[in-house]
């Protein structure tokens, strides 16, 4: 009945004022500390920032504005200034639409604002991205690095895939390798062309890069690669780094021709982005003569590696 | 320097029903107070952007989906220490209706959800959530129509079973 569920929604309207929202002015202040101190939460850290929070700032929530600060609560101190959001990744939408957003807005490069407070100093961008921060030919499976010199292009999905982030790149780095897998015999060809992509952000860049391939996963199920037609599904976190995604971008099986097989069967490649801190080591594994490393041994031995070399970098 | 006046005021008058909103989504009230509030955070540090959008409080609804559906994965970390530590919960007990309502709408795939969500506490019109979420007005007018008819079935006194009721 619509009356039940109204009367439903207007249960939960009311039922929602039992709960706690920081005032707006010590939601900026949580922002800008949290912009400027990019720590991993501790459960014993939380245990102080909860503290904190329940006595610095939060409200309950009302109608129109009308926000009840509870009292404050003693001990926040330095190190236990509230900060409600304090570990939380940074994956902030991807301006200028988080997703199907009405016609969103193409803000200018220029006027993005810093995630850093305005008394903080932005982390500085490393003049350039070292060899040991990307796969090499010293990690397993791996052969005939070669730094890659053409200018990074985004990966293909379909065109509502956007990527305002690279407007942010500070400093960036791309080879390119032959991958064979454990199973592979002595002088096979490789399972897998990979290119392996370091890049620095300013600001919000590397969060926000992988929410934009996150959303470019979600708005585009398939999309051309080349002359190909690709789909595009995430596999969700690799558990490494600060944040992390898998995706599997497949194609229609075809024959040594070239010609669909047309027997349903699909070829898998695979996309690994890992952000630590400000960085994001990008993996992507392009495929050789129709074929790609599996997924466990991309994940383990190709993400798994790049993710470890970051962090050694920039962790 | 980002025009605080206009976010707080801004925070002021959407943040009580946004919150409804992700306690919609999430069913939990305490999951969307962390939802509403990482989101609002992210408004902030982008304030100049979001106040220029055409619909700043449709980027807000937006990003609390995107979260409130990630919410494991993007939140799991730091709420999980939080809880160890005793977070600032709701304050008192979830009314009965509203325990009903959000068991049922857990039920309902998300965009569903969201859809029912928007229209029911926003007043948004069909137009508007297929503007907003991106999806044909077919298939809104589709899931508003499933949407109502499953919440209906379970919101049904009669249909009040004890499994339900303890479903969560």
């Amino acid at each position: 009945m619509p009356n039940d569920i109204e009367r439903g929604f207007a249960a939960l309207s009311t039922d929602t004022d039992r709960g706690l929202l920081l005032s707006g002015p010590e939601l900026r202040r949580q922002a800008a500390r949290r912009g400027s101190r990019r720590v991993a939460l501790t459960a014993s850290a939380a245990a102080v920032l909860v503290v904190g929070a329940i006595g610095a700032g939060w409200a309950l929530a009302g109608d129109d504005g009308r926000q009840t600060v509870l009292p404050t609560a003693a001990g926040s101190t330095g190190v236990g200034e509230p900060s409600g959001a304090a570990s939380l990744g940074d994956p902030a939408p991807s301006l200028p639409t988080p997703s199907s957003a009405p016609p969103s807005p193409s803000a200018p490069p220029t006027t993005t604002p810093s995630s850093a407070s305005p008394t903080s100093r932005p982390p500085a961008i490393p003049p350039s991205v070292p060899a040991r921060a990307l796969l090499s030919g010293a990690d397993a499976g791996i052969s005939d690095v070669a730094r890659s010199e053409d200018r990074f292009e985004p990966l293909e999905f379909c065109s509502k895939a956007k990527f305002g982030s690279e407007d942010e790149v500070g400093v960036r780095a791309t080879v390119r390798m032959f991958y064979r897998g454990p199973e592979a015999g002595a002088g096979s060809v490789p399972d897998d062309t990979v290119y392996n992509t370091v890049t620095v952000y300013r600001g919000d860049g590397a969060g926000n890069y992988l929410d934009e391939l996150r959303r470019a996963v979600e708005v585009c199920p398939t999309g051309k690669v080349g002359d190909s037609q690709a789909q595009f599904d995430s596999l969700g976190s690799l558990g490494v780094g600060d944040e992390s995604i898998l995706i599997d971008r497949s194609f229609e099986s075809r024959d040594g021709q070239g010609e669909p097989v047309d027997n349903g069967s699909r070829n898998h490649t695979y996309i690994a982005a890992i952000r630590v801190g400000d960085a994001v080591t990008l993996v992507d594994g392009r495929g050789y003569e129709g074929w790609g490393a599996s997924r466990a041994n991309f994940t383990k031995q190709l993400a798994g590696r790049a993710a470890a070399r970051l962090e050694d970098w920039r962790g | 320097m980002r025009d605080a006046d206009s976010f707080d005021e801004f925070y002021r008058d959407t943040s009580a029903r946004m919150l409804r909103y992700g306690y919609a989504l999430t069913g939990d009230l305490a999951e969307a107070q962390d939802v509403v509030q990482e989101a609002y955070t992210r408004a902030w540090r982008h304030w100049g952007r979001v106040a220029a959008h055409p619909t700043p409080e449709g980027w807000l609804r937006l990003t609390v989906t995107r979260l409130a559906t990630d919410r494991w994965r993007r939140l799991s970390g730091w709420r999980a220490a939080v809880r160890r530590a005793g977070p600032p919960e709701p304050v008192g007990p979830p009314s009965e209706d509203a325990v009903w309502l959000t068991t049922a709408l857990r039920r309902l795939p998300g965009p569903i959800r969201q859809a029912v969500a928007l229209h029911y506490l926003f007043d948004l019109p069909v137009a508007a959530i297929a503007a907003e979420t991106g999806a044909p007005v077919g298939t809104v007018t589709a899931r508003l129509h499933r949407g109502r008819t499953e919440l209906a079935a379970i919101l049904t006194p009669g249909s009040r079973t004890p499994e339900v009721k303890n479903a969560e």
